[in-house]
């Protein structure tokens, strides 16, 4: 093998290193998605009562669709990490097998996100005419 | 007949296999949602999906760390087919194996290696081979 074709392990490191942090740099602009959006309408509409079991139920009667509760933790925690949603743990019950609830509440950057999400949906309905069955 | 005990493979499953610091939080919740509607068999779905999210949450919350370890895997396994594997091959079959070692090609290099062996354990053992006239015994 040749020197030049040779790419020794730090050049790699560093690689990865660029690639991760302008990722990084570039989901910060990110909009939120669809499961994000309802998972913090839900935060807003349970208010001090909202952990996995009664968000999944909320989804599900809002939405009519089964909701993974592993699911509405995993995007919970990215919120968290964005700081849109704060969480706190909770008593530990019998009936959870005595396993905790952790309680989650949405602050005032996801509000602000909800805000933003709602103003811009609302700006692209303005122009659409109206829905007539399931053609626009 | 519902029990109010979830299914226990289930459980120890997500126990085991699931990951992340939120792991029991959802055990919990699916418990405490089972017992509300008795349901195991969606109590085995949540369970099951509940699995693969966890892991590639981990992933995605550990990037650096999962790239060391692929990394790490790999640095192993051309140390394994370089150094190690030449070493222990002459134990075997008089050490004559019919594959070029070439470390560029590590997995190709495991896979000659593998079937050659097959191949001559089928015919040490007088079993047939599956591939009739297109792998003829050594």
């Amino acid at each position: 093998m040749s020197p030049q074709a040779c790419i020794n392990a730090g050049q790699i490191e560093l690689a990865l290193r660029v690639f991760l942090h302008y990722r990084e740099q570039m989901r910060k602009g990110e909009y939120l998605g669809n499961f994000d959006l309802m998972l913090l309408l839900a935060l807003m509409r349970l208010g001090e009562d909202a952990y996995g079991v009664t968000i999944a139920q909320e989804l599900e009667e809002q939405t009519g669709r089964e909701v993974v509760i592993a699911s509405v933790y995993a995007t919970l925690e990215r919120l968290q990490e964005r700081r849109m949603v704060a969480s706190r743990l909770g008593e530990a019950t019998p009936e959870r097998g005595g396993r905790a609830k952790r309680y989650f509440r949405i602050t005032g950057a996801g509000l602000r996100e909800v805000r933003d999400a709602r103003r811009s949906l609302m700006n692209l309905w303005k122009g659409l005419p109206e829905l007539k069955g399931e053609e626009a | 007949m519902t029990t109010n005990q979830p299914p226990r493979i289930a459980t120890w499953m997500l126990k085991h296999f699931g990951s992340g610091l939120n792991n029991d939080v959802v055990l919990g919740d699916l418990v405490e949602q089972y017992r509300q509607n008795g349901n195991a068999m969606w109590y085995w779905r949540q369970t099951m999906k509940a699995i693969p999210v966890s892991f590639f949450r981990d992933i995605r919350g550990h990037k650096w760390a999962a790239a060391r370890a692929v990394l790490t895997g790999w640095v192993l396994w051309i140390l394994y087919v370089t150094t190690i594997f030449p070493l222990i091959t002459p134990n075997f079959f008089g050490g004559n194996w019919g594959v070029e070692l070439d470390p560029r090609h590590p997995v190709g290099t495991a896979w000659c290696g593998a079937s050659r062996w097959a191949t001559r354990y089928r015919s040490a053992r007088g079993i047939p081979s599956r591939h009739r006239g297109r792998n003829p015994p050594a």
